[in-house]
């Protein structure tokens, strides 16, 4: 658990983080959300001490980071960050090894974890493990980046816009696979961003940010049906704010089980906004739903969208 | 020998070294004929490869102070609690540079005696500016994002230093030691000028006695050691290439 109380950050007159109060359950998926300067960064940083508060206190389970010693409360929150930053000098291996082995961990255990890592990120071992950083794209750079972030099997991941160099495909797959980590573990994830879609898709309750400030903290729904202000406003988008809604939920959310109805058909795990677009592009009101093996699990009907829940 | 020793242009420049110290004594009769007004046409006060021996310990005495403090220097300037200090540091370093040696020398006897202590100091201050400079080139060229993920994933000061800032940089700071120490066999020849004996010697002596067959040989042995150690140097980089990546 992570808890500011009246954190702030001074950079001369300009209060870079301005008495921010928040707190942070275990196992939440936190998204801080705001426009470039609006001190995202500033304020995920000052969570494993690299920039220090001028004021304030932040806790980590209860206690002040300040009472902590900076590299063990570094290891214990893995960091990633926009321009990833691999080790040039060291392999894939290496890279991801760096923790562990800051951590006397005994080779044949680091390599254990190496390799399972990989796994998860679904880079092939036989081809990456001794490929240096320039020799990858972007997009796997990033795998390596959270790998390498992982490997200590840290309580938690600060992650610093990590997607926002990535093309549109390779982000989106990238969303899919920290989701399924996030699933998967349980971890703690702080995730900045600018963009209010990853926010949405990726959010288990989010913090929107403005100079310096949090102006609101809710989950992606609040947000979008009870903004607190103009800004929040802008940022959810007027227009299309309905269908952002669609997309924090499943379709696995709002299905009717049973015998399966409709020509075309959309798995469970696609968000309300993928089957509302499916409908539009097939010209039907309602949809066969299947599971991930492909079987026939219900229906969704374009009412079942629309129903408040 | 193999191939590949034949083809390295450091074997043929250490053999053309080896067998001009061979020959030199016994080359009487060439420098002869082409001096033929001079008296001594070869140099033999003292043995040319002792004259080797003392210039390359004179630049590598030197050269490791001067690596051994500009590197430091280079670190600490470059560290949060030091950066206030670059300027100064920088500063002072580049006067050092700015003195020629000769001036140094002339300055440095009266206080310190004729002897290898003054030689050693002017060769020392002409050689730290280009290691510190580069050491502050290649620590600075470090990309953020590297430093930053190795703080933020929680390596120490010293861990980023050791394990991401001295190998990245390590090829330009050799660079800047190489630079150093091949000006450094030039201006040892200089040493012979206050009595330490160096490849300056028969120049100084050959200058003084309007013998241009001295001068000759030692120029010639100088600058044959010079690209020799830049050729050594070649190999120097190709060693921390592969020890960055361990």
């Amino acid at each position: 658990m992570i808890e500011f109380e009246q954190a702030t950050r001074r950079y001369g007159d300009i209060a870079a983080v301005d008495g921010v109060s928040l707190r942070i359950e275990r196992g939440e998926f936190f998204v801080i959300v705001g426009s470039s300067g609006a001190g995202k960064s500033t304020l995920l940083r000052m969570i494993n001490g690299l920039i220090p508060c001028s004021a304030g206190t932040i806790r980590i389970d209860g206690r002040d980071i300040r009472t902590l010693n900076a590299e063990d409360l570094r290891r214990r929150l893995g960091y990633v960050i926009q321009s990833i930053g691999l080790f040039p000098h060291w392999t894939v291996a290496r890279n991801i090894a760096a923790v562990p082995d800051l951590l006397g961990w005994p080779a044949e255990k680091i390599r254990a974890r190496t390799l399972a890592l990989l796994l998860l990120l679904k880079l092939d071992h036989e081809v990456y493990l001794n490929k240096y950083p320039h020799q990858l794209s972007i997009g796997q750079q990033q795998r390596v980046g959270i790998a390498r972030a992982l490997a200590a099997d840290p309580e938690g991941l600060l992650m610093d816009e990590p997607f926002a160099a990535l093309d549109p495909i390779t982000r989106e797959a990238l969303q899919r696979e920290i989701a399924s980590i996030h699933r998967g573990s349980g971890k703690t994830i702080i995730f900045v961003t600018h963009d209010m879609n990853e926010a949405l898709m990726l959010a288990s309750r989010i913090a929107v940010m403005d100079q310096g400030r949090v102006v609101q903290v809710g989950t992606a729904a609040e947000l979008l049906t009870k903004p607190s202000n103009d800004f929040v406003r802008s940022l959810v988008g007027r227009d299309d704010a309905g269908l952002m809604l669609l997309s924090t939920e499943k379709v696995a959310d709002r299905m009717r089980h049973g015998a399966g109805e409709g020509e075309t058909s959309i798995t469970a795990e696609a968000s309300l906004r993928q089957a509302l677009s499916r409908m539009l592009l097939v010209r039907a009101e309602r949809l066969a739903v299947v599971d991930n093996a492909g079987r026939t699990i219900g229906t969704i009907d374009i009412g079942d969208l629309v129903r408040r829940r | 020998m193999t191939m590949r020793t034949l083809r390295d242009p450091l074997t043929w420049v250490v053999l053309v070294l080896a067998a001009l110290l061979a020959l030199l004594p016994r080359a009487e009769s060439f420098f002869a004929s082409l001096f033929p007004w001079l008296e001594r046409p070869i140099y033999r006060q003292e043995s040319f490869l002792a004259l080797v021996g003392a210039h390359l310990g004179l630049v590598g005495a030197s050269s490791a102070a001067a690596s051994l403090i500009g590197i430091i220097a280079g670190i600490a300037v470059t560290r949060p609690s030091g950066a206030e200090f670059r300027a100064i540091v920088t500063t002072i370093v580049t006067v050092g540079q700015t003195f020629p040696p000769v001036a140094v020398l002339a300055i440095a006897v009266p206080v310190m005696g004729f002897g290898t202590l003054p030689a050693l100091a002017a060769l020392f201050l002409y050689g730290v500016l280009p290691i510190l400079e580069s050491t502050i080139a290649g620590l600075t060229a470090v990309p953020v994002a590297v430093r930053d993920a190795a703080r933020g994933i929680g390596m120490s000061d010293g861990a980023v230093l050791r394990r991401v800032d001295l190998p990245l940089a390590a090829p330009v700071i050799i660079a800047g030691v190489r630079t150093s120490v091949i000006i450094n066999v030039g201006t040892a020849a200089i040493a012979a000028t206050v009595g330490v004996r160096s490849l300056g010697l028969p120049i100084i002596i050959g200058l003084n006695a309007a013998n241009v067959a001295y001068v000759l040989q030692g120029a010639v042995l100088i600058g044959l050691m010079a690209v020799a150690l830049d050729l050594a140097f070649e190999r120097v980089l190709s060693w921390i290439e592969r020890w960055r990546r361990l």
